[in-house]
């Protein structure tokens, strides 16, 4: 029984990193008043350019590192349109999301012939802590991953501390909440937002990254699969809060987990059910407990000064 | 720009704006205005809405380019291109609609945009915070969200701001005109410390009992243009209003002030009260009624309640006490119905009327598009659209390309006579008109009082909500004058401007002070 | 009247934003594939062969125009009105759930009460989405971009869960429905090609759509509420009431397109259904301008896209979803071309000139 509690929490954990890095980065664009529903597009780049950059170099750090930067220069696009241009945040999203699908897809294509399905990439291996390793049931479950997720369990805190212990994320979370006043204080709106994105968009590629050399070792079509809309239900779910994003995410993926071991149980729940909640729940929480969980103000609105 | 503003201005005795001169289109908000304000006073800047006061301030404080004129501290001129600039430069402005971020804490306000290191500690900064809001005297927990405070303390939180920042002047824009009672004595306590540190304080108001409590020097502005700067110990009420009200010109037309209580009332408001969400300016208990045949009006600064009393009536708000009943219709304001017998013009012509960038016979169309005139079978008629249109544009003299032009590209006077033509279009049994001529030309202005004229001609009612005392006095048969949400007293053209000036302050009478 | 000529003035500047943009996102396309070595014009010309080369591939590409239609009229009468509608995707995929349900479980019921259940059943599941969506938003200030995202992920599941349980096959091999009988088919068009009759259904709705929103008072008044919905209130007009029935409108659009994909294209339903039509659609109503007759042409850009796309894989080896590049890059085009930051480039631009 504290095996299967234990794999579930392991493998739960393990499906929960990629929901918990975007859903951080998400929190961040979204503090600075940046609604971007392009997660999904940026993961998908980034898993892609991490998979090549991996393989071509036979190093996964490369790769990390590769996946992060395609996903800068695409939030950079996403800045450039919403911040910059002040195009409509939803629609651009909407439109680097389907861009992302196909690029990705003609590249896969063109580089790795008409399969692409036998790629190997080099992956981040798990790699146990010692000592903690030991700790009952948790032990096994926390530390006995990969560097990526120990990397996003760092990210936890650390982007609590940038949002709620910084200048920067002071001034972030001001310009979410009310541009006019930001820019009377004489801090610069636009560049600030700019940063947000930029800083959001290099925890998707992280995420990204994830799921092609952490967790899946090859690229697949499409292959984040609608997790970067989770995310987005995470960081609504979670009140933009870091620690209960981590909560909410491991949730999620504890959920997924479940549905793994029912097949491999070859028990006939609808699993889909399951894979339902986290929406279904989502707008429960938006719905009912708006008042207790403040979105920014500022959500989704271009600032231009008046006059 | 000057080198090193800060140590060239720190300590600066006296502001001099010369011959400042602003337009916004075609019309001039100030005509060469000068002010001097020195640090120790507390001077009240006093005139009538739209008399140039806050364009005045925001061309202070970097807000507004002035088309001319010049701004010296101590004899040295300044540029000042932005708030930055301004802030810089030691002025600071508690504006009516403050610039605070509700989701961050009191201490995270006051230090946004001066916080010296890259980290901060909450605790910390908090006590940082308590501390200098304790040596300034004032009572307020550094540690509150803002989001908890009273429009009292968040005012308070604006003027820590303007200290934090080193303000050597700071400007008030009409600072009681959100505060309960209580919370302007706390303020007017505020501001005599302030005063006292040596502080140079402007206080723009339109109520007279505080520049006479508040201020040591007062300056009257009137139509963009200076009219007199006085101590306060030499000034009184009575003085004071008819300086800003001025001579009100004789009416226009022969205003015919026949009794008109016999004819049918039309409408009927009794003991009507409205919440405004968390503001304190409400609508107390107002009682009238509107009888065919007149033009009743409501006369009031901004911010008298005047918008929520005309919204209620329209039924675009729920009112908390009260009734309303129009006579011929007893049904809800909102249906479309209801619209046909009573003509609106609402307050902002592009934002609460207009669709900018529809053609001018679609907009004319907003309030009737259920009517059968303008259907066949079913179907909106454009012919009919068109010609609907193409008469009202002829009737109301409207200059434009035609029916098909985008509304935004006509002058706002064009505007606002299709917004008269469109409430007046279907022959309504009554009008509730706000500030009908705002921002028009003078010979528009007389086009739409002739409209209104013609409308109590033919025995209809008008119930005219307007700012501007010259309008009420030359077009209305009585008129209620508004203060804080509640009736002053009722006046006709006969009424001294001098009376409704302290109405319009919140005077009762002239007989104190 | 106007002279024809300046009508046509009108048009061409009016599509002029929409035709640079396909422009600009073909010259993007054709610059990667020039990058992987190919020469454009082969593949322009192998992507018109694709689309136009014969009759059957022309009703191929108006094949891949039909379920575009359904979305891009969906997300234009959202956007008119002011609502960011992302759900088309799962009202598109309620719409073929509902029509598998009775193609497949209520065919034997007499044939006319047949098609009006049917038809009131599939209207009714998008409409609901989009109710609860509108519902959300006007009683519980819920963003509807969020809402429909998450109602999307919910439709899927749940689609998910019907072609692995109640609606699989009776032969249990595969994650997908029976095929749906014959009375639910729609009929064949076009003998010896798969045009069915669903493009003059979606042809004449563009038209119905296009007479509600500019002919009928009740448009008219969702236009007015899309541009300015504190004037709308002003003037009388029950604002929410009015944005709930453009939600439930809109939804039953995007659901009758998913019913017309299932009953006329593949006879039966399975997971991937819709390859992003809800998606799609707001590319396609942005390209039409959001106008119902506009976005026809369109749509059928994106259909011969679609279908020139396959040929592009067939005969070079490049993928199909360049078309999916193309119609991204369209949308972030238009949405710039729209920006006040472009308009104010191009005015100072032609004033200097």
């Amino acid at each position: 029984m504290m095996e299967i509690f234990t794999s579930l929490l392991t493998s739960g954990i393990s499906l929960a990193t990629p929901l918990l890095l975007a859903a951080l980065g998400e929190i961040i664009i979204e503090k600075s008043g940046i609604i971007n529903i392009a997660l999904e597009g940026m993961m998908l780049v980034a898993a892609f350019f991490a998979m090549y950059v991996a393989l071509i170099s036979g190093s996964p750090i490369l790769g990390l590192v590769a996946g992060v930067f395609s996903a800068l220069l695409s939030a950079a696009i996403f800045a450039l349109f919403c911040v910059g241009a002040q195009a409509d945040q939803i629609i651009t999203g909407a439109g680097l999301n389907i861009f992302a699908l196909g690029l990705t897809g003609v590249l896969l294509r063109r580089i790795f012939g008409l399969t692409g399905a036998t790629i190997t990439a080099p992956t981040f291996t798990i790699l146990p802590v010692p000592f903690l390793q030991k700790l009952p049931i948790i032990g096994p479950a926390l530390f006995t991953q990969n560097a990526l997720v120990y990397l996003a369990l760092l990210l936890i805190p650390i982007t609590w501390l940038l949002l709620t212990r910084t200048r920067l994320g002071l001034h972030l979370r001001a310009v979410g909440e009310n541009p006019a006043a930001v820019d009377a204080a004489g801090l610069p709106v636009q560049r600030l937002r700019f940063a947000a994105v930029l800083i959001g968009g290099s925890y998707c590629g992280l995420a990204g990254a994830y799921l092609s050399i952490a967790q899946a070792n090859t690229f697949i079509e499409g292959m984040t699969a609608g997790r970067g809309f989770i995310a987005l239900a995470i960081v609504i779910f979670a009140g933009w809060r870091p620690f209960a994003a981590a909560a909410v995410a491991l949730l999620f993926g504890v959920a997924s987990a479940l549905q793994f071991q029912f097949q491999a149980f070859g028990l006939k729940v609808p699993y889909q059910f399951f894979l339902m909640l986290p929406y279904i729940l989502t707008i429960v929480v938006a719905a009912f407990f708006r008042h207790r969980i403040q979105a920014p103000a500022a959500m989704a609105k271009s600032y231009f000064r008046e006059g | 720009m000057m080198v090193d503003k800060r140590h060239a201005f720190s300590g600066v005795r006296e502001i001099r704006l010369q011959g400042i001169q602003k337009h916004f289109g075609p019309i001039s908000a100030l005509a060469g205005v000068d002010l001097t304000l020195k640090a120790g006073e507390v001077q009240a800047l006093l005139g009538e809405n739209g008399a140039g006061k806050s364009t005045l301030m925001k061309i202070l404080f970097g807000l507004y380019r002035p088309d001319a004129g010049a701004i010296y501290f101590d004899h040295q001129p300044a540029k000042i291109n932005s708030s930055a600039d301004a802030m810089q430069l030691g002025l600071g402005f508690v504006q009516q609609h403050f610039s605070l971020v509700e989701g961050l804490t009191v201490a995270e306000n006051i230090v946004l945009g001066k916080l010296p290191s890259r980290f901060y500690e909450p605790r910390s900064l908090q006590q940082q915070v308590q501390n200098f809001i304790n040596t300034n005297g004032f009572a307020l927990d550094a540690a509150a969200p803002v989001r908890e405070l009273s429009v009292g303390e968040r005012q308070r939180v604006e003027i820590i701001k303007a200290l934090y920042r080193q303000a050597n002047f700071i400007i008030f824009d009409e600072p009681t005109s959100v505060l309960a009672p209580l919370e302007v004595e706390t303020l007017f306590a505020t501001i005599r410390q302030l005063q006292a540190n040596g502080k140079g304080i402007i206080f723009i108001t339109h109520k007279l009992d505080e520049v006479l409590q508040i201020s040591n020097r007062i300056t009257i502005l009137r139509g963009g243009k200076n009219v007199a700067t006085l101590e306060t110990s030499a000034a009184t009420a009575e003085n004071l209003a008819r300086l800003m009200i001025g001579e009100i010109a004789p009416p226009i037309a022969a205003v015919n002030h026949a009794n008109k209580s016999k004819s049918a009332v039309v409408l009927q408001v009794a003991n009507l009260q409205v919440r405004h969400e968390r503001r304190h300016v409400t609508v107390h208990d107002i009682s009238f009624e509107l009888h065919a045949g007149e033009i009743l009006g409501v006369a009031g600064v901004d911010g008298s309640g005047q918008r929520e009393l005309a919204e209620t009536i329209m039924g675009l708000r729920a009112p908390n006490a009260g009734t309303i009943v129009w006579n011929f219709h007893r049904d809800k304001a909102q249906s479309r119905l209801h619209r046909q017998r009573i003509g609106f013009v609402p307050p902002d012509r592009l934002t609460d009327a207009f669709v900018p960038e529809f053609s001018v016979a679609e907009n004319l169309l907003l309030e009737s598009s259920d009517n059968a005139q303008f259907r066949r079978a079913g179907f909106l008629a454009a012919a009919k659209v068109k010609r609907h249109a193409e008469k009202l544009i002829e009737d109301f003299n409207v200059v434009c390309k035609g029916p098909q032009q985008k509304l935004r590209e006509l002058s706002g006077g064009n505007q606002q006579k299709l917004l008269l033509g469109r409430a007046l279009g279907a022959n309504p049994t009554a009008l509730v008109a706000m500030n009908p001529t705002w921002g028009v030309d003078v010979a528009a202005t007389a086009a739409i009082h002739q409209r209104l004229f013609d409308l109590r001609q033919r025995g209809g009612a008008v119930l005219l909500f307007s700012t501007d005392l010259d309008e009420i006095y030359a077009l209305c048969d009585r008129f209620l004058v508004l203060h804080a949400g509640r009736v002053m007293g009722w006046a006709t053209a006969a009424t001294s401007t001098t009376q409704v000036g302290l109405w319009m302050t919140g005077r009762m009478s002239a007989t104190t002070d | 009247m106007r002279r024809p000529t300046e009508i046509l003035r009108q048009m061409a500047l009016w599509f002029l934003p929409a035709m640079l943009a396909f422009v600009s996102a073909s010259g993007f396309g054709a610059l990667l594939v020039s990058g992987f070595g190919y020469s454009p014009l082969l593949v322009f010309s192998t992507l018109w062969e694709g689309a136009f080369g014969d009759a059957y591939r022309f009703s191929e590409t108006l094949l891949k125009t039909v379920p575009l239609v359904f979305t891009g009229l969906a997300v234009a009468l959202s956007f008119r009105t002011g609502i960011w509608n992302i759900g088309a995707e799962g009202q598109f995929l309620a719409g073929a759930l509902i029509v598998t349900v009775f193609g497949v479980k209520a065919a034997n019921l007499f044939a006319p009460i047949f098609f009006l259940l049917t038809t009131i059943d599939i209207f009714l599941s998008g409409a609901l989405l989009g109710i609860l969506a509108g519902w959300l938003r006007e009683k519980h200030g819920v963003s509807e971009v969020i809402s429909t995202i998450m109602l999307n992920m919910i439709v899927l599941q749940f689609l998910g869960y019907a072609v692995h349980g109640p609606l699989q096959e009776a032969a249990r091999t595969y994650p997908q429905s029976d095929r749906l009988a014959e009375v639910a088919r729609l009929s064949q068009l076009w003998p010896g090609t798969r045009l069915h009759s669903g493009v003059i259904i979606a042809v004449l709705l563009a038209i119905v759509l296009w007479l509600v929103l500019f002919r009928l008072p009740f448009g008219f008044r969702l236009r007015v509420i899309g541009q300015n919905p504190h004037a709308a209130r002003f003037a009388g007009i029950n604002v929410s009431r009015h944005i709930i029935a453009a939600f439930a409108l809109s939804g039953g659009l995007a659901a009758i397109g998913g019913a017309i994909e299932v009953a006329g294209v593949t006879g039966r339903l399975y997971e991937n259904i819709s390859p992003g039509y809800g998606f799609t659609g707001i590319a396609v109503a942005m390209l039409g301008r959001l106008h119902p007759l506009g976005l026809l042409p369109a749509a059928f850009l994106f259909g011969a896209l679609e279908s020139g796309a396959r040929a592009l894989q067939r005969n070079l080896g490049l993928s199909s979803v360049l078309a999916e590049v193309i119609q991204g890059m369209t949308i972030l085009f238009v949405v710039l071309f729209e920006t006040r930051w472009f308009r104010e480039l191009l005015n100072k631009r032609l004033n200097v000139k």
